[in-house]
């Protein structure tokens, strides 16, 4: 991760080639991977209208490489979360995160997810990014699919900004609510 | 090429023998497929009414961008008047109409003795206009609350979307757009001769003297009852 950027007082002419195959990987990872998002859509309120009129026809979201729907968390590495998440969902929105395999990123749809919209009362999470990080917000009630196009395309800037590594599958992210406590310094 | 298929194929010879069906099926997509790829496609009419050669209906969005419907409610967006600021005076009655709660007002008093036509009849301005734009859920209720037509949602853009939450914070000076609104019923433009009005920025009955009590213009016509002398 951090090591690609910083260079070591002395370079040998090996770190130098290994740092520069690396970076030729991370590149090519980077643009393998943001043209290929395997969606898994937590569709749970009325954005997942819109999340199908954005897979459907007149705005065909498989021109971003990304119309391939998994409905399973294991086979997706994109995570859009359409709609309200209440605080008897949010266990489960949690536990789909975590079984998605890394690299993984996370897209709230709509109002609700990002914020918890105008569902501000004791039943509903105030933004899902107070349980997992979220990479792109989209605003709208429910968003028009040009805004989810948008997020697309600001997600696949995002991802070939990122450093990809072959061998460790850690993906580096902005600082979410998850890496704010480790359990390791708890303990 | 019509013909009546039985669709049994023990009777049809046709169906029976499969290849013809085949090579059926292949040139309609062929045909589709040259059609859909070398024709000409004519965006201005609705999908259904095209008369392109081309029928696709996918819109190459970053590039063709469709446009809005009429009643489209966009961003929003602070009018202004023709001198620049916000027609908005700060009345709270779009935050108070927001489900959401989603704007947040700051009301000041503009100065008594600033010269502006527009500050001796107009009392408050917003010193802080912000709107949540994570937090709206885009119903319209704020431009139809407002009683100075200040705010309202015919940009037809969207709001775009953003990797924080924290850039969804819209303040004045990026709600503030678009072409002015000018009314005649806008009190800097009733008022004719307003120019050096007698009172300062208070009603000519209720004008506060420098003891603290009331005083009454009794030169002029008050229109009012005089309930203090």
């Amino acid at each position: 991760m951090a090591d690609l950027e910083v260079t070591p007082a002395i370079a040998t002419r090996k770190d130098e080639t290994i740092s520069r195959l690396q970076g030729l990987v991370s590149k090519g990872l980077g643009w393998a991977r943001r043209y290929s998002l395997f969606t898994y859509p937590f569709a749970t309120a009325c954005c997942g209208m819109e999340y199908m009129s954005v897979a459907a026809s007149r705005y065909d979201i498989a021109r971003f490489g990304a119309e391939f729907t998994r409905f399973s968390p294991r086979q997706a590495d994109l995570l859009m979360v359409t709609g309200t998440v209440n605080l008897k969902q949010a266990p489960i929105l949690k536990r789909v995160y975590e079984q998605m395999c890394e690299p993984k990123w996370v897209v709230a749809f709509g109002v609700c997810a990002s914020s918890g919209g105008f569902y501000d009362n004791y039943a509903v999470l105030q933004g899902i990014d107070r349980i997992i990080p979220v990479d792109v917000y989209i605003p709208g009630c429910p968003p028009r699919p040009e805004q989810v196009l948008d997020a697309l395309l600001l997600l696949q800037k995002k991802i070939s900004g990122q450093t990809h590594l072959l061998g460790d599958r850690q993906v580096e992210r902005h600082l979410g609510a998850r890496d704010l406590i480790e359990p390791a310094k708890l303990g | 090429m019509s013909y009546p298929a039985s669709q049994n194929p023990h009777e049809d010879i046709r169906e029976s023998t499969y290849v013809p069906e085949l090579l059926k099926g292949m040139a309609i997509t062929a045909r589709v497929f040259w059609r859909n790829l070398f024709g000409e496609r004519d965006l201005t009419t609705r999908v259904v009414e095209r008369k392109g050669l081309s029928r696709v209906a996918t819109i190459a969005y970053p590039e063709e961008k469709p446009v809005y419907p009429e009643g489209y409610r966009g961003l929003h967006r602070l009018v202004p008047r023709d001198d620049g600021r916000p027609r908005c005076v700060a009345c709270y009655m779009c935050a108070t109409a927001c489900p959401a709660q989603c704007i947040y007002i700051e009301a000041a008093e503009y100065d008594p003795v600033d010269d502006l036509r527009a500050s001796r009849v107009i009392e408050k301005y917003p010193k802080a206009f912000v709107i949540d734009q994570l937090r709206c859920v885009v119903c319209g209720f704020c431009v139809e609350a407002c009683p100075k037509d200040a705010i309202r949602m015919d940009t037809f853009t969207h709001t775009p979307p953003e990797y924080s939450r924290q850039s969804f914070i819209y303040p004045v000076d990026k709600l503030l757009k678009g072409t002015a609104a000018v009314h005649p019923s806008d009190p800097w433009y009733r008022r004719e001769g307003s120019g050096e009005p007698a009172h300062v920025h208070k009603e000519a009955h209720t004008r506060i003297g420098p003891a603290g009590r009331v005083e009454v213009d009794t030169g002029k016509p008050v229109p009012v009852t005089r309930f203090l002398k």
